[in-house]
């Protein structure tokens, strides 16, 4: 009879899949087709009880690779958790059912799903920074949501125009270090001074090279049309 | 109808404008004309566009980068060495990067449990008795540089002092703050060490010593916790303390 069969039972898989795990910490062997099959069943049938047990038997290992790497950028529980959560979303939501065959092993699954890990850890890291930028500016007093970053919701071609014609109002290299580094990374005058203090040796040349800049482009014909 | 009034001011005030931190006097104009508040408000709209539109917009999104430092082989060439050549020059993307080949190298399994212990010499620090707390000759604690904190309660190994005190934030939430010096007086430098504030064996938050030897942990609601001290050469347990 072949395995696949004899685990009809879900509760049985999911028993299995923890003993094979367990296995692993303590003779460093384990097989495992049961956790590919729960995955499996989680990913294909999209089912509830299987996805649960899969979030129960990996999230202290997904927790683990986020807290190892990531303790520079977050610290509180409250943090870690929702990333641990955010992890499990977007390895659920990037694999719809007819994708499930490219994935060949268990191996291959736990890859992926770190992968997940980095990813969303990627982007709370750049979103943080996000609302920080939006928050000095008074645009928004809470955390933008998924769907509001920028990144994905404004199309990227369009923003990528933004960028180009910015770049051709822009006499020098000053002046493309002092935008690029305010708008495109976020940083304040202060942080540039600091990590450029050759080209820019007083905070106020910063200051200064902005103003300029900005004069020039609110007045520009091309920015009006932007505007509109 | 023009006006220079904005040429006449100082480039970091003609900055804060951007952001609406406007000065009194320059508020005080700006309700008066209507010319400079049109060219602010166009300032302001324009900042707040290009914030918008260019925050990263040259960087690899988080999903490629996470490929990238998984598996740069499922890259072109010419792909792989575009973005060799951003992260080269992007200071955000790079540290972002680094964290990312960190997580890739980890295990797809999780290490097995070390008890504390094993990896470093732990030191259980002790409540020290209230008389010896009096007597005590500790510094000063200049908090974050700032505040004088009251004497809390001392705990002490062999070699270390560390004083934690409770202060009261809300009405769920307490501020937990310490502060480490050496018990001979000779000058140490606990800058940098971690400090982690556990419960039931899980860290709930890391602090980082600062510059004048103290941390704190905000927003902890009341419980028993226990902390855990990462010096270099040891690993100072203090097992119960008590928020309430």
């Amino acid at each position: 009879m072949s395995r696949k069969l004899s685990y009809e039972h879900i509760d049985k898989l999911i028993d299995e899949c923890a003993r094979q795990s367990n296995r692993f910490f303590t003779d460093g062997v384990s097989e495992d087709e049961s956790c590919f099959e729960l995955f499996r069943r989680a990913i294909v049938h999209r089912n509830q009880v299987a996805w649960e047990a899969i979030y129960n038997q990996y999230h202290k290992l997904v927790r683990y690779w986020i807290q190892h790497c990531s303790s520079a950028y977050f610290t509180h529980e409250d943090d870690i958790q929702s990333l641990v959560n955010a992890t499990f979303a977007k390895f659920w939501h990037s694999i719809p059912p007819e994708k499930f065959d490219n994935f060949k092993s268990l191996r291959a699954l736990l890859g992926y799903l770190k992968l997940c890990a980095g990813s969303a850890t990627t982007d709370r890291i750049r979103r943080q920074k996000y609302q920080t930028l939006l928050t000095d500016l008074e645009e928004v007093r809470t955390l933008p949501s998924d769907d509001d970053i920028e990144q994905s919701s404004l199309d990227k071609a369009a923003r990528e125009q933004f960028w180009a014609y910015i770049q051709t109002q822009l006499k020098d290299e000053d002046e493309w270090f002092v935008i690029y580094h305010t708008f495109v990374l976020g940083w304040k005058p202060r942080d540039i001074q600091k990590e450029f203090p050759q080209r820019f040796p007083d905070v106020k040349d910063v200051y200064r090279v902005k103003r300029n800049v900005l004069d020039r482009l609110r007045r520009s014909e091309g920015m009006r049309r932007w505007m509109e | 109808m023009t006006c220079s009034f904005l040429d006449t001011l100082s480039d970091v005030i003609f900055d804060r404008l951007t952001s609406g931190e406007i000065p009194d006097d320059v508020r005080h104009h700006i309700q008066q004309c209507e010319t400079c508040r049109q060219e602010v408000e166009a300032l302001r709209s324009f900042t707040a566009l290009a914030a918008r539109y260019l925050y990263r917009v040259t960087c690899p999104s988080p999903d490629t980068l996470a490929l990238f430092a998984h598996m740069p082989t499922q890259f072109s060439e010419e792909e792989q060495t575009r973005i060799r050549e951003h992260l080269e020059t992007c200071v955000e993307c790079h540290s972002e990067y680094e964290m990312l080949v960190e997580m890739m190298g980890l295990p797809l399994t999780l290490p097995p449990a070390v008890s504390i212990g094993e990896t470093l010499r732990t030191i259980v620090a002790r409540l020290r008795p209230p008389s010896a707390s009096h007597n005590t000759s500790t510094a000063p604690m200049a908090l974050r540089g700032a505040t004088l904190l009251p004497e809390g309660l001392v705990y002490e190994t062999e070699d270390v002092l560390i004083v934690l005190d409770l202060e009261r934030e809300s009405v769920a939430t307490f501020s937990l703050s310490g502060f480490l010096s050496s018990k001979d007086g000779n000058e140490v430098a606990f800058e940098g060490v971690k400090v982690h504030l556990r419960k039931n064996g899980s860290v709930l938050q890391t602090a980082v010593v600062d510059e004048f030897d103290t941390f704190v942990f905000s927003n902890v609601p009341p419980g028993t916790y226990h902390l855990e001290i990462d010096c270099a050469d040891a690993r100072i347990l203090i097992e119960t303390v008590e928020v309430a």
